[in-house]
């Protein structure tokens, strides 16, 4: 366990209801210094919420949050947001209309004075590029334009942790990735630790550090993105992070199981017991369709969707199972209704489940 | 789309848009007619002191209207403190009070021989006026006070909704930038509030252009006195026409700038979803300061003048049961069944020829007719006076030239001057709520109608009519509101020897009687609240 002081952030047993629901049910966290964390889940998880929480919007009904060694809340304190020093970018990044993009990047410097808050402007603006729009109002801007004056408004004030709630739900797909890629190198050329918040496990895969799938107000599993999808701890976090193939299987030693596509084995040594039934989870990249005369089974319909295609297929050996299969495979060449295939899983490391 | 409309579709419609802004023509003619020196004595001698009040007067009540509303609307929107959703309703309170019966019991309270005075002489052993200062209620910072606790509501009103409908995330994001509430207030909320502030201070301004009754009560000239006083006290129709003029000038220099202030508001308020509420909660001292400042406006603005008048009641229940007191209330309520059918009428004819013409030209006839509900009642009045003047001339030498008999004045000397003023002035109100009942028919179902095989007319009758119900019996109601409570165009226009309720109140008022016309007030003051519940209810709906 690594000491506070050496952590961005630190969140211990935090829970919170809102309106007698409760939202979070004993929240543990830690982020690393310099460290991007995504909280990823589907809409009404908590994840939002817990950002809030962060930055001091809503008090948390019970636990404790450390801010760089501080504690800004426990059961004693609430520090107000304006004083935790964190930044924020909001879904619809709540510019102010009535302002300027001059005006709105340095509202958290009006204590400054006229010639650091010159200095502040001409650095944050050059570092999103907006230099030349700083007369310009907020509804005279682009969607694109407006996150970065969101960006360079959290900048601003040199926040020791910064908090971004869904800040790409707005931005075209054709250059969400380039922007991701974008504020990704603004912040770790900056060494800032930052909490990112989306429901979108694209983004959160391409813009992470460490993911956090979040469910129920809980976290469901902690990890890098690879982790947490070649690996999922559960069936939620393998279906919320990509399309999953289970198959019924039996342990038949430390590496094989026994499924109704054949033995297949693991390159990690499995936890179950032999002899166990499991639910063997396989992502379409690992399942491959080959066209052969003599297959284990014909396709009997097929839906093609780019990286991969759905597809039915009937085993012709009734005796290895029953009937036919739904299948997320991966296709080396197109195939016909009819055609006589055999499946091949590359090895990897084995996931299994319990069945229900 | 394209209908054959009758003929006399058109052209009642454009009747009616010209009768209703007839009044405004004629003054503006009757103003350019010379005065026989009468204006230029006024501008010699008292023109000037009347401008000048005018404007002071404005000035003070939209900064005292600020000052009370401001607090109150930003408490109730953001904060959280007990009592809060009752006071939400309760602040708009203070609208249902014409302000003239406000100014009299705050007059008889804090006057020489008034309870507090002689109470305070009581307790300091004073002898008389000279022994202590004491603020005197008849001046214009006692009238700006008086209008802007019955005013301030429309303020309130709209700012609230303004600070509710700022997005939270702008609060939220000014609060992370380093922001306390109270300088998020003054940076964030007070500046996004910018137009809707304008708009409610533009109707807090006009409704003080057009007051009379209090301003005459407290003996304060303005130029809505100056009107009156000019017709009642020289005669002078044109000289009344030109201070008339004038005062619409001022009038229409708040239009305008209320006009602004809503285009402004759609930059501003751009619509962002709305997240949970989450209010401040207050505590402490906050708390107490918070509900102590809402219930004071609220208390002071409706629940002491009513007790009064309830006090009043009870203990001249007799003087104020009286005949009159029926035959007044009758007169009222009649005349206000005649305005508010005949302004429904209009507004439904009116609505539905823009409707089913569909050009840009066919909004006109409704635009026009919505003209009248910005002059005073005294301005109005003067207006309704010329043509109708002119046109009871008319009818007498005509009749008396064919059969050498004359009816009389059956136009200004009957209720006929009062229903055509009436109607100039609320139609309006019914053109508002039954055209935003007509534009929420979608378009598709006058097609999908004329496809099934029915002509306009008949689509009218089964579609239309039943769909805009809702519409016609708000505009009726809200028609009939107003028609019961007004007070100013009943003064002038009022036939001799009719009273209606308003006018009656009034009258005792001015005699320093109240007490004995106070179950009228208090029909008065029940009658506008009814409104209030029903703007309540939308409100809620809303959030």
């Amino acid at each position: 366990m690594t000491t506070s002081s050496s952590l961005a952030l630190r969140i211990s047993d935090l829970h919170c209801s809102y309106a007698g629901v409760d939202i979070l049910t004993g929240l543990d966290l830690d982020l690393g210094k310099n460290e991007i964390l995504c909280l990823l889940g589907p809409s009404g998880c908590g994840k939002t919420t817990t950002l809030k929480l962060i930055a001091g919007l809503l008090p948390p009904t019970q636990g404790s949050i450390e801010i760089n060694g501080q504690v800004v809340d426990n059961s004693e304190l609430n520090l107000a947001p304006e004083k935790r020093n964190v930044g924020m970018i909001f879904q619809d990044y709540a510019l102010f209309p009535h302002l300027t993009v001059t005006d709105n990047v340095l509202f958290s410097q009006y204590k400054q004075t006229k010639a650091k808050q010159k200095e502040t402007l001409d650095y944050v603006l050059k570092l999103v590029n907006l230099s030349e729009f700083a007369d310009r109002y907020p509804h005279q801007l682009s969607g694109g334009q407006q996150q970065r004056v969101a960006i360079a408004r959290a900048l601003a004030s040199s926040p020791e942790l910064l908090l971004l709630d869904e800040p790409f739900s707005n931005i075209d797909s054709q250059v969400r990735h380039h922007l991701i890629e974008e504020m990704r190198g603004l912040l770790k050329s900056h060494n800032m630790s930052a909490i990112f918040v989306t429901h979108s496990k694209e983004e959160a895969f391409a813009f992470a550090d460490r993911l956090a799938v979040f469910h129920q107000g809980k976290i469901e599993q902690l990890g890098t993105p690879s982790e947490l999808y070649n690996q999922p701890a559960t069936r939620f976090v393998a279906d919320f992070l990509g399309k999953v193939n289970y198959l019924d299987a039996t342990v038949l030693d430390d590496y094989r199981v026994q499924t109704v596509l054949g033995v297949i084995s693991s390159k990690k040594a499995l936890t179950a017991a032999v002899g166990e039934q499991k639910l063997l989870a396989i992502r379409p990249q690992q399942l491959q369709l080959q066209v052969v005369e003599q297959g284990i089974a014909t396709i009997s319909r097929q839906q093609f969707l780019g990286m991969t295609t759905h597809c039915t297929i009937c085993l012709v050996d009734k005796t290895l199972g029953e009937g036919c299969l739904e299948l997320s495979v991966s296709m080396q060449q197109p195939m016909q209704i009819g055609d006589m295939v055999n499946v091949t899983v590359a090895e990897h490391d084995l996931v299994l489940f319990d069945r229900d | 789309m394209n209908h054959k409309l009758a003929i006399s579709w058109h052209s009642s419609s454009w009747f009616i848009a010209i009768m209703l802004a007839l009044p405004i023509a004629a003054l503006f003619y009757q103003a350019i007619g010379p005065s026989a020196d009468v204006f230029q004595h006024l501008i010699d001698t008292v023109l000037l002191d009347y401008v000048q009040n005018t404007l002071i007067l404005v000035f003070l009540v939209c900064l005292i209207s600020c000052i009370i509303a401001l607090p109150a609307a930003w408490l109730i929107a953001m904060c959280d403190f007990p009592g809060r959703k009752s006071l939400q309703w309760a602040l708009m309170l203070p609208m249902a009070m014409p302000a003239y019966i406000v100014a009299y019991i705050y007059t008889d309270m804090f006057d020489y021989a008034g309870p507090v005075q002689i109470a305070l002489r009581g307790v300091f052993g004073w002898e008389n006026a000279s022994d202590y200062w004491f603020f005197d209620i008849r001046t214009i910072p006692g009238a700006a006070t008086v209008l802007a606790l019955v005013l301030y509501p429309y303020l309130y009103l709209l700012a609230r909704t303004s600070f509710l409908e700022q997005s939270t995330s702008l609060i939220q994001a000014s609060r992370v930038l380093g922001s306390s509430p109270l300088s998020s207030c003054l940076r964030v909320s007070l500046p996004l509030a910018r137009p809707a502030i304008a708009v409610g201070l533009s109707l807090v301004a006009m409704e003080t252009v057009a007051d009379f009754a209090t301003v005459n009560y407290f003996a304060v000239n303005t130029l809505t006195t100056a009107v009156y006083d000019t017709w009642i006290g020289y005669g002078s129709l044109t000289a009344a026409a030109q201070l008339s003029v004038m005062t619409l000038s001022v009038i229409l220099l708040f239009v305008g700038l209320e006009r602004f202030a809503r285009r402004k508001q759609q930059v501003f308020q751009k619509s962002m979803l709305h997240e949970q509420e989450v209010r401040y909660q207050l505590t402490g001292g906050a708390k107490v300061l918070a509900m102590t400042w809402c219930w004071l406006l609220v208390f002071a603005g409706f629940l002491l003048p009513f007790a009064v008048l309830v006090n009043y009641a009870w203990h001249y229940f007799a003087e104020s049961w009286t005949a009159e007191f029926f035959q007044y209330s009758a007169n009222s309520l009649i005349l206000a069944l005649i305005v508010a059918s005949l302004a429904v009428f209009c507004a439904v004819l009116l609505g539905l020829y823009r409707r089913l013409v569909g050009t840009k030209y066919a909004a006109i006839p409704a635009r026009i007719s919505t003209m009248g509900y910005a002059l005073p009642g005294t301005v109005l009045a003067i207006g309704i006076i010329i043509p109708l003047t002119s046109a009871d001339f008319l009818l007498n030498d005509i009749t008396e030239l064919l059969w050498d008999w004359t009816p009389g004045l059956v136009f200004t000397g009957t209720t006929f001057a009062l229903i055509f003023a009436y109607l100039i002035r609320f139609s309006a109100i019914a053109v508002g709520s039954i055209e935003s009942s007509i534009d929420k028919i979608s378009p598709s179902l006058d097609m999908v109608t004329r496809t099934l095989g029915h002509s306009p007319h008949s689509m009218i009758r089964k579609v239309h009519i039943p769909l805009i119900r809702k519409g016609i019996l708000a505009g009726f109601l809200l028609v009939f509101i107003e028609s019961m409570k007004e007070l100013p165009t009943a003064l002038l226009l009022r036939p001799f020897n009719y009273e209606t309720l308003a006018t009656y109140v009034f009258q005792f008022a001015s005699d320093e009687m109240l007490e004995q016309a106070a179950l009228a007030a208090i029909v008065i003051v029940l009658v506008g609240l009814i409104p209030l519940i029903f703007l309540n209810r939308s409100l809620e709906q809303q959030h």
